[in-house]
C-alpha cells in the first residue's frame, strides 16, 4: 500500500474513534502525534486504541490481577476486582457494588482483531522499508 | 499483502464489535473501568519493584468482601472493612498498602486541626502506602509513597495538580532518608520524606520530568 493509501485508513480510524469517544481519539493521537508517515502514524494509533481497549475489558482486568497476585506472598490471592461507587457510603458493602472483573465486557476478540490488523499493517510497513 | 478496502472492512468489523460489547454495568463507563484497570496493573508494578528491588514481602488482607479488590470511584479515609496489602520486611510487619485513600494535608494540621473540617483538607492517592495500623485519613508523616495514575493523554494541568499533591504532603528539604533502601528513592527533597510517583499512559510525561525531578517526584510512562 502507498502512505496515501495509509492516510485514508488514519482518517477511516480516527471517525471509528471519534464516535466512541473524544477522550480516546485525543489519547491516540497524542501517542502517534510525532511519526511524520501516515502509515507509522496509523500504527501507533492502532496500538493505542487496542491498548485502550484491552483495559477496558474483562481481560484487561484479570491480566492486571493476575501480575499483581504474582508479586503476592502468603495464601491469600485477589480474585475479583470491584468498584465502590462513590455515593456508596464507605462502610457499606452491598449489592450497588460493581465487579469489574465479572461484569466488564468480553472484548478479547475485539482486541485479537484490531492485533491482527496491527500485524498487517506492520509487515507491509517492513516490506516497504 | 491486503488492500486497502480489505484493512477498512478488518477495521470497521473491529469497531463494530467493540460498539455492539458495551459494558453491562451502568454504574460506570468504559473509560472510568480502563482507569480503575489501570491503577491495578499500577498497584502490581509498585508490588512488583517493592519485592524485587526493596526485598519486602506483600500480603492480601481480605476486607468484607472476601478476595475482592476494591477501588472506590470516591476516595476516603482507611477503612479496614475494606481488603488491602499488608507489607513486611525481615519478618516485621512495617507497612500497608491501601488505594484510593485520601490524606491528611499538611495545610489542614499546620492550621491546627485535629481532623479534615473542610473540603481543601483531604486529596485522594489512587495507591499509598502507609504505616502499619494507620487509622482514618493518613497524616503526611505516616505515609512512605504516594502513587497516581492517569489512562488519559497527558495535560499539563495533570502535573500541576501533581506538584499541588507534593507540596501538601511535604515541605521542600535538605534530602532526607525515606523508609526505603533503593526504590523508590533513598533520599528525597521533603520533609516528611515520602516518595511520589506519577505513571501514565502518554509517553510524553517524559518531556515534563526536569521540574517535578526537582521536588523529588517521578513521572514515569507505565503502559500494560
Amino acid at each position: 500500500m502507498k502512505e496515501n493509501d495509509y492516510q485514508e485508513l488514519v482518517q477511516h480510524v480516527q471517525e471509528w474513534t471519534r464516535r466512541i469517544s473524544e477522550d480516546l481519539d485525543e489519547q491516540a493521537a497524542v501517542s502517534a502525534r510525532h511519526h511524520e508517515l501516515p502509515s507509522r502514524f496509523l500504527l501507533t494509533y492502532l496500538e493505542t486504541v487496542t491498548q485502550r481497549f484491552r483495559l477496558e475489558s474483562r481481560d484487561g482486568a484479570r491480566s492486571a490481577l493476575d501480575r499483581l497476585n504474582e508479586s503476592l506472598s502468603g495464601e491469600g490471592r485477589v480474585t475479583d476486582l470491584i468498584v465502590i461507587p462513590s455515593e456508596v457510603e464507605a462502610e457499606v458493602w452491598d449489592e450497588e457494588v460493581v465487579s469489574l472483573s465479572r461484569d466488564l465486557p468480553d472484548r478479547s476478540k475485539v482486541v485479537e482483531q484490531l492485533q491482527d490488523i496491527i500485524r498487517t499493517i506492520r509487515r507491509d510497513i517492513e516490506r516497504q522499508s | 499483502m491486503s488492500s486497502l478496502d480489505d484493512l477498512k472492512t478488518a477495521i470497521d468489523q473491529a469497531f463494530t464489535a467493540y460498539v455492539r460489547h458495551s459494558p453491562t454495568s451502568s454504574s460506570i463507563t468504559g473509560s472510568e473501568a480502563g482507569g480503575k484497570v489501570y491503577e491495578v496493573f499500577a498497584l502490581g508494578k509498585v508490588a512488583e519493584r517493592l519485592t524485587c528491588r526493596e526485598g519486602m514481602r506483600l500480603e492480601f488482607v481480605q476486607g468484607q468482601g472476601g478476595g475482592a479488590l476494591a477501588m472506590k470511584a470516591g476516595g476516603g479515609p482507611i477503612n479496614r472493612n475494606f481488603p488491602h496489602l499488608r507489607v513486611e520486611k525481615n519478618g516485621s510487619t512495617v507497612a500497608e498498602l491501601w488505594t484510593d485513600v485520601e490524606f491528611q494535608t499538611l495545610s489542614c494540621i499546620a492550621r491546627g486541626n485535629t481532623s479534615p473540617s473542610c473540603l481543601s483538607h483531604t486529596h485522594e492517592l489512587d495507591v499509598v502506602m502507609v504505616d502499619s495500623k494507620t487509622k482514618g485519613y493518613p497524616q503526611p508523616k505516616q505515609i512512605w509513597l504516594a502513587v497516581e495514575c492517569k489512562n488519559t493523554a497527558f495535560r499539563k494541568e495533570q502535573l500541576r495538580a501533581l506538584l499541588g499533591i507534593r507540596r501538601e504532603l511535604s515541605l521542600l528539604q535538605e534530602k532526607e532518608r525515606t523508609q526505603f533502601d533503593n526504590w523508590p528513592d533513598r533520599y528525597v527533597p521533603a520533609s516528611p520524606p515520602s516518595s511520589l510517583i506519577f505513571f501514565s499512559v502518554d509517553p510524553r510525561v517524559h518531556r515534563y520530568t526536569e521540574g517535578p525531578g526537582f521536588f523529588g517526584v517521578h513521572l514515569e510512562h507505565l503502559v500494560p
